[in-house]
């Protein structure tokens, strides 16, 4: 009984080394390439492209023709009988 | 009465002390360049923010460098070290020091240091230098070193790298 837990503690311990979500570091170079020492805990590093908001990326396509209120009222008024 | 036992065995004792006070072991009053070789280790601490101060055994490393020794002693003798962090990650770094003999055998400095590659770290050092007379240009040596690493790419964002290193090795006279 005694045994089957040391071996399961050492499963999670193993687990939790190998999954890096709370590698202990001093310095940056203790972490892998794109994380960062933050509080002594390596943590990813996330590049966004200086956009504001959720589901904006370097991906998604530009508005091809931009509609305004002024593009919007001249429409209006060239169908205007 | 100067032939007396009493007096020869003053005189005898006073012979002693005068040897032992002149005794010219003198590896800092040796001028010249000295060579030195050797590998350190220690404790690395750092800021883990809320959780204070962080410490774990620092990264071993080699190193080598050279000491321009002056005449006298009473004269600060500068020196050069490089040096490469061989656990973990590699790095190769540099430092320099000025160190004051205080005896022949004991020496206090204090100077940069700074590690170049990868990352980079910028700091100061200050410590001790204790050499053991081997022969008469040898030496083994003991350095006891603290430093602090405020600057530099490598110190994670509010910290500050510190080492409290112990340098062992082997210095000759050139």
């Amino acid at each position: 009984m005694r045994a089957t837990r040391l071996v399961a503690a050492v499963l999670v311990a193993s687990a939790a080394f190998a999954s890096g979500c709370s590698r202990a570091c001093l310095r940056n170079s203790d972490c892998h390439p794109g994380e960062a020492c933050t509080e002594a805990v390596c943590l990813l590093v996330v590049q966004r492209d200086g956009a504001v908001g959720p589901g904006v990326d370097a991906m998604t396509p530009a508005p091809v023709a931009p509609v305004t209120d002024a593009g919007a009222d001249a429409d209006a008024g060239r169908d205007a009988p | 009465m100067a032939g007396s036992p009493e007096v020869s065995g003053r005189r005898a004792a006073l012979v002693a002390v005068a040897v032992l006070l002149g005794t010219p072991a003198a590896p800092a009053q040796t001028s010249g360049f000295h060579g030195l070789a050797g590998a350190a280790t220690g404790v690395e601490g750092g800021n883990a923010a809320d959780q204070g101060v962080a410490y774990r055994r620092a990264r071993t490393r080699v190193m080598a460098g050279a000491d321009v020794v002056a005449d006298e002693s009473a004269y600060p003798a500068f020196g050069l070290r490089g040096f490469v962090e061989v656990e973990q990650r590699v790095t190769v770094g540099i430092g320099a020091q000025l160190t004051r003999w205080a005896t022949p055998a004991v020496g206090l400095y204090v100077g940069p240091r700074a590690v170049l590659a990868p990352e980079t770290l910028l700091g100061a050092a200050g410590g001790a230098t204790f050499l053991l007379p081997l022969g008469r240009q040898l030496f083994l040596f003991a350095e006891p070193e603290v430093a602090a690493m405020p600057l530099g790419s490598d110190v994670p964002k509010g910290s500050v790298v510190v080492w409290g290193l112990l340098s062992l090795g082997v210095r000759v006279g050139i």
